[in-house]
């Protein structure tokens, strides 16, 4: 995934898109420490008044591409570095113990504290393909695997191999200003990397996430 | 054989399981059960949360395909060209929220409580009520359609219309009609190569909010990218994503209009030519850049650096809240020559309108009228007692209302004490017809069916008010809803687009309307009268309130998804934050996050203190949309309402002091 | 029939086969782990280790156990067992003989009802979720992880304390011995209740050890609680033995059986003294390792992490020697309460808290020498992530509970305890209460300021502050804490009758015999 910070206007789109797209539990205005959203927009305000600046980054789970943290220390295989490379949670795995989130250097999970409840009729605006999560159970972005499933289903009805940027993300689908990304590097990404404005989050821990920024540009 | 076998034991195994399960079986811990699918449908509509109009596609599911569970945006569209914004996606918790109206309600003179009553009932107490009453209408974020349909009643009724929109975010309509002729003119953001926002909040409160990011993204783009510069009293999201931002009082936006004017003038003296008036009181001394910076608190060069920018092309976008402001910002976009230039600010090309539609039209003022006695009020998505500005005598206009109808999907705060509830269906149940005009000038017509049946026994918006017209002995040319679908689709020559869903740009261009001879008059005229305004006296701080996109126009507060992205800037969710600089605070002795007072000399209001380098250390920063009173859990008693603190929209002050 | 060849001696065989079968299960669970691992293409080598170090553990054991009670029985000589009863004894099996009072009936009926509104306040999280507790976001670990931590400190302090103390051959330590076994064995009985608490889905417990994944951490810790908890009941059963002996003989009704059963045939043989000795000391070696790497795997599920502060190599020292500190005050706590409880002063004299006050001081001093360390380490560094969270310990929002740290592990032992005759009984007490205090702080210093300041600016994170739950199960945790010793001492004596015996009648030859080599050194260069 590459986000462009130029263009990202932090209008929050991505982060409502993911709620509805991923069944996102609600949230308990009591207890707003204990909100859960897959993706939101980390605000970091810099310098002192009058020269401030701030960043507003997206931030999903970022997929550590070498050696995950939260998959390291997991004790059940419920978070793992698949072979597409992406951080899936397997919610009927997870024992609740948090320790993956503890060892998350970018704390990017989610800890379903009680239930999520839908009252009715809320519940009839669920999406069909995401599983609605227990109690006691971690989560996280996943990069809307489901959707993988689904065009990786439709390209074999088909008979043909999925094409180049048909698996979209909700956040990407929902952008204005299409500053989110999303692909292969080597596909649909090409070159992201190259790019002199990339970097990601917390580089030098070496985690190599797969979410890359482009910062702003400056001019 | 051996099948029956596994499946025995592995029945036997499951009961097994579930003895064992049972000893820590606990709520919490039950297992879910999944929902079917059932047949799959994509329906091509227009959104209708907002009058933007954008082109949507809902997925809907489940039996009969009535479920909607996911919106996209419609790719190519001139609106939002596939992208969406947080409340368009939210539009599907609106249509499942649990405290919607099942249907119509009245007040029982017996119990004085709210119960339910047939429609046909409903409209004839209506028609009861309103016999040889005035009638007021109160008209909130209505569609374009709706909007001239309940102008057009109400002109034929002779009632009053008051415009109910919370004016932050809304567009300097007021400015652009008194100086160019017609609230209909366009900030050519996709265009434009120098962005000065005036106190605008513009990526997140905007008319059109998705058309906002759109534009903000096509700047960025290509080797042109656009600078964007924000004078704005605190560092919000549009000043943070722009080049610079210039932390100037909300109370000083005039003068720093001014000071740019005067610099312009000073670089290329023919601009003045363009609005004499406005030059000439921007040409004072005391308006020059070192000057007005040393008054301002702001860097003299920054003063005459955006005075190079706007007039290298340039184009300044104000919203609506405070007439001074408005009338500034429009006079200097007069003084840069923006009017009518592409990249600038440039005329709409709107359709012509259906048969109907068009005059008799009622005009919409700010004011309730004071002079009737005990009119019947009639509030089409419109909320005041949550959100009319004291100073519009709209709150005393209904306590001194015979009658108060309200026309909503929810039981809102003013709902709740009308003495009859007509709800309306929300966007994804309706059919929805829209025209306009995107920022660049280019005209539309967008339009859809329903997205799912609906609900409850609830009314389309042209079905309820043509009904209320009919109960207030106002014909209009169509019986129904359906009729004026039909014929409204027709003049725009849009009827597939009403059926299928989609939307077609209009090729013709606007007719270049005619100027006043100095349409500056006016600007110079208001902006000399807002200098005379007050200063901070007893409360020292520059209110700066300002509406986050997800509860733009002040609604949206009972969508749990919304609030994930309210506070963009901070990191409280669900209480309303007052924003100060650290050396304010410190000189308050108030440390960050605890409960404070905010003080105007019209109320008091509690909020958490945050603190920020991104504020002015004269100023204090409050976000609208919180503090409702109705609405259920997610909303109700969550956060206060800074409009409880100001008279009108105009620059306040307050003070702030610890609660303890 | 050879006497002793009864049911016990069955139920003896059978506690052979489940001792070696618990061994076997084990490393068969390792190993089968590790077949797993490696068929999911992931490293099995942690397995392997684990197996090796775990079940070896338990094989030592299980080797040790079977060797004991084999020498046992052949020490059995058939003699009636019969010693004659003196005033220590009579003053130690008091307790064990006589009824509880109205008093202690009361207390443990005020414990009993603690624990009951711990367990309702469990109830209430299972059925509502871990959203009753203070934890949210970003701190996601709070009270319960830290209580867990506390009470695994007392236990793996409390046999690292008495097992050095052993083999340093330091006489004082007798009167505690028995304490410290019974408080290891109850602190590792609810401690872990901590984690449980802790667990977002309970239900799924089973998955740690049905597709456990060697790798975390995690998994360490479920196994090094499990060996120790194993080896410190093993810890307290074998210098228990001849107090059974002795209890078989003294006791009648229901409890003689029981008894007769777990003295495993004492008769007090000299054979079967030498075994049991040699059990022991062998033993106390093998708790030193046990419990030194148990601790240290406690520190490193946080310190293995790559989170600011909590990566550090320091963190299992300090873990180490912060659970020998506290077992100190306990045990001091815990002598003081028997000697009150049971007039004990007799066994329980002021050379134990003087003792115990040293090492208090001596733990004071190396710890003050860590945290200047790890304070001196880190701020020179001056990492804005680390800095920003020891800026909260030093100044902000965790200072009261820093200082309350500094002041009751390092001030309180040290300006109360440092000389000689300042370590009287009610001074150790006083000091012992602040360690206690102190090291609950520290624990929770280490832990929770971490968490609240993520490296992100997260929206919507919140300060942490514990909910009347989670103080409710620490107390229910305390409270059972406190009633399981106090149940226990109803039917063992809480110092070692024979050893107390044994040790007062050796003690005067052990003295003049050391004194005679020193000055057999001097003389003889």
């Amino acid at each position: 995934m590459a986000v462009d910070l130029d263009r990202c206007t932090a209008c929050g789109a991505c982060t409502v898109a993911c709620a509805q797209e991923n069944n996102v539990a609600l949230g308990n205005p009591d207890r707003p420490d204990q909100l859960i959203r897959w993706m939101e927009i980390l605000p970091a305000e810099r310098g002192k008044y009058p020269e401030v600046s701030a960043r507003l980054a997206p931030s999903p789970c970022q997929h550590c591409d070498r050696e995950p943290p939260c998959a390291r220390v997991c004790p059940v295989y419920a978070t793992y570095r698949n072979v597409e490379g992406l951080i899936p949670q397997i919610y009927e795995q997870c024992i609740g113990c948090r320790y993956c989130v503890n060892a998350c250097p970018y704390t990017c999970k989610h800890f379903n504290w009680s239930r999520p409840e839908f009252p009715a009729p809320f519940e009839r605006g669920l999406n069909p393909d995401v599983s609605v999560r227990n109690a006691g159970v971690m989560e996280k972005c996943n990069f809307c695997y489901h959707r993988l499933q689904v065009v990786r289903d439709t390209a074999a009805q088909e008979g043909r191999e999925p094409k180049l940027g048909e698996y979209r993300t909700a956040c990407q689908e929902s952008c204005p200003t299409k500053a989110i990304r999303f692909g292969d590097l080597d596909g649909e990404l090409e070159g992201v990397r190259e790019n002199e404005r990339a970097f990601t989050l917390l580089e030098d821990l070496g985690l190599m996430p797969k979410v890359i920024y482009l910062k702003e540009k400056t001019s | 054989m051996s099948d029956e076998k596994n499946g025995l034991s592995r029945r036997t195994l499951f009961q097994l399981a579930g003895i064992a399960g049972a000893a820590v079986a606990v709520e919490g811990c039950a297992e879910r059960e999944r929902r079917p699918i059932g047949p799959e449908r994509n329906v091509q509509t227009t959104c209708g949360a907002c009058p933007a109009g954008c082109g949507i596609v809902v997925r809907a599911v489940g039996p009969g395909s009535q479920d909607a569970v996911r919106i996209t945006g419609l790719s190519g569209h001139p609106v939002n060209d596939g992208g969406m914004c947080p409340r368009g996606i939210a539009e599907i918790q609106n249509l499942y929220h649990p405290e919607r109206l099942r249907g119509p309600l009245a007040r029982q003179p017996a119990t004085g409580k709210l119960e339910p009553i047939g429609w046909a009932e409903a409209f004839e107490r209506l028609a009861d009520k309103t016999r040889g009453s005035e009638v007021v209408f109160g008209a909130g974020d209505l569609g374009r359609g709706e909007r001239q349909l309940l102008r057009g009643i109400a002109a034929r009724r002779e009632a009053a219309v008051v415009d109910a929109r919370l004016p932050w975010g809304a567009a300097p309509v007021e400015a652009m009609r008194e100086m160019l002729g017609s609230g209909e003119w366009r900030f050519d953001l996709p265009r434009a190569t120098f962005v000065l926002s005036l106190g605008a909040d513009w990526l997140q409160s905007f008319p059109s909010p998705v058309e906002a990011q759109r534009a903000f993204g096509a700047m960025r783009e290509g080797p042109r990218r656009a600078c964007v510069v924000t004078a704005d009293a605190r560092l919000s999201v549009t000043a943070a994503r722009s080049n610079d931002w210039f932390p100037v009082a909300r109370h000083h936006l005039p003068e720093f209009a001014l000071s740019v004017a005067h610099a312009m003038v000073r670089m290329s003296p023919a601009v003045a030519a363009r609005s004499p008036a406005f030059a000439a009181l921007a040409g004072e001394t005391r308006f020059g850049a070192t000057e007005t910076g040393k008054r301002l608190g702001i860097r003299p060069h920054l003063i005459d650096w955006t005075a190079s920018g706007l007039g290298m092309g340039g184009v300044v976008v104000v919203d609506g809240a405070d007439r001074g402001i408005e009338a500034a910002g429009m006079a200097l976009n007069l003084v840069a020559g923006a009017i009518g230039r592409p990249g600038g600010v440039v005329a709409a090309a709107l359709p012509p309108l259906p048969a109907g539609l068009g005059e008799p039209q009622a005009r919409e003022t700010g004011e309730f009228p004071r002079t009737r006695a005990a009119p019947v009020v009639i509030l089409a998505a419109a909320n005041p007692v949550q959100l009319a500005l004291a100073g519009s005598g709209f709150r005393e206009g209904l306590a001194r209302a015979s009658f108060v109808v309200s026309l909503s999907p929810f039981l809102d705060e003013s709902a709740e004490r009308a003495d009859l509830v007509l709800p309306v269906s929300t966007p994804l149940e309706s059919r929805n017809l829209t025209w306009g005009c995107t920022l660049d000038g280019r005209g539309f017509v967008s339009a859809g069916p329903a997205a799912v049946k609906p609900l409850y026994d609830t009314l389309e918006w042209p079905e309820a008010l043509l009904r209320v017209g009919r109960a207030l002995s106002v014909e209009l040319p169509w019986k129904d809803a359906g009729a004026y679908f039909a014929a409204a689709a027709e003049a725009l020559s849009a009827q597939d687009l009403l059926k299928k869903g989609g939307f077609k740009s209009l090729e013709q261009d606007p007719a270049p309307p005619s100027l006043p001879a100095d349409p500056g008059a006016w600007a110079a005229e208001t902006v000399r009268s807002a200098l005379s305004r007050p200063g901070p006296g007893a409360f020292p701080l520059g209110l700066a309130v300002h509406v986050p996109l997800a509860f733009l126009g002040g609604s949206g507060a009972h969508l749990p998804y919304l609030h994930g992205i309210a506070q963009v800037s901070g990191r409280e969710i669900w209480q309303t934050v007052v924003e100060l600089h650290p050396d304010t605070a410190r000189a308050l002795h108030i440390p960050e996050g605890a409960p404070v007072w905010v003080d105007s000399a019209r109320g008091s209001i509690q909020a958490v203190l945050r603190l920020r380098q991104g504020i002015r250390p004269d100023s204090a920063g409050l976000a609208l949309g919180l503090g409702r009173k109705a609405l259920g859990a997610f909303a109700a008693e969550r956060g206060t309402n800074p409009l409880d603190l100001v008279e009108s929209a105009e620059p306040a002050f307050v003070r702030v002091r610890g609660a303890t | 029939m050879r006497p002793g060849r009864g049911g016990a001696f069955r139920v003896q065989i059978a506690f052979f086969l489940f001792i070696w079968g618990f061994t076997f299960v084990t490393a068969g669970w390792f190993a089968w782990s590790a077949r797993w691992l490696h068929r999911y293409g992931d490293a099995w080598k942690p397995a392997v280790v684990m197996g090796i170090a775990v079940t070896s553990c338990f094989a030592l054991l299980a080797g040790l156990l079977t060797w004991t009670f084999v020498a046992l029985g052949r020490g059995e000589n058939g003699e009636r067992f019969d010693p004659v009863p003196d005033p220590i004894e009579r003053r130690l099996l008091a307790p064990v003989l006589a009824g509880w009072s109205a008093r202690t009936w009361a207390t443990a009926l005020a414990l009993v009802a603690v624990i009951a509104w711990a367990g309702y306040c469990w109830y209430l999280q299972l059925r509502y979720g871990l959203a009753v507790t203070g934890l949210g976001r970003p701190v996601f670990w709070g009270m319960y992880i830290v209580d867990f931590d506390f009470f695994l400190g007392i236990a793996y302090g409390l046999v690292l304390l008495s097992a050095v103390l052993r083999l340093a051959g330091a006489d004082w330590r007798r009167a505690g011995q028995r304490l410290a076994a019974m408080g290891a064995v109850f602190a590792m009985i609810v401690g872990p209740v901590n984690i449980l608490l802790d667990l977002g889905r309970l239900d799924h417990l089973h998955k740690v050890y049905a597709s456990g994944r060697m790798q975390s951490p995690l998994l360490w810790d479920v196994a090094s609680i499990m060996t120790f908890l194993i080896t410190c009941l093993v810890y307290l059963f074998l210098p228990l033995i001849p107090d059974f002996g002795l209890l078989r003989e003294r006791v009648g009704g229901f409890r003689k059986p029981i008894y007769r059963f777990l003295s495993f045939g004492w008769t007090g043989s000299a054979a079967q003294v030498a075994a049991l000795d040699r059990a022991n000391r062998l033993l106390a070696i093998l708790v030193v390792f046990v419990a030194v790497i148990v601790r240290s795997v406690v520190a490193w599920i946080t310190s293995l992490t790559l989170q600011p502060l909590w990566h550090s190599a320091l963190t299992g020292p300090m873990y180490v020697l912060g659970a020998i500190f506290l077992s100190a005050a306990v045990l001091a706590l815990l002598l003081a309460a028997m000697r009150r409880a049971f007039g004990l002063s007799a066994v329980i004299r002021p050379v134990h808290f003087d003792k115990l006050g040293l090492v208090l001081v001596l733990c004071a001093v190396v710890w003050g020498y860590l945290m200047v360390s790890e304070l001196l380490t880190v701020s020179y560094g001056n990492e804005p992530d680390e800095m920003a969270i020891i800026a909260t310990k030093l100044s902000g929002r965790f200072s009261l509970l820093f200082w309350m740290a500094v002041g009751g592990l390092f001030a309180a032992p040290v300006a109360l305890l440092t000389r000689k005759s300042w370590r009287t009984a009610g001074r150790v007490v006083a000091a012992s209460l602040a360690v206690f205090v102190g090291s609950w702080a520290q624990l929770y210093t280490e832990l929770v300021p971490v968490l609240e300041h993520p490296r992100m600016p997260l929206p919507g994170s919140g300060h942490y502050r514990p909910a009347a739950v989670e103080i409710a199960t620490f107390a229910g945790c305390l409270a059972a804490f406190v009633l399981l010793t106090m149940i226990l001492t109803r039917f063992v004596p809480v110092v070692a009758v024979f050893y107390e015996r044994r040790g007062r009648g050796d003690a005067a030859a052990q003295a003049t015999e050391r004194s005679r080599e020193y000055q057999a050194e001097v003389t003889h260069p």
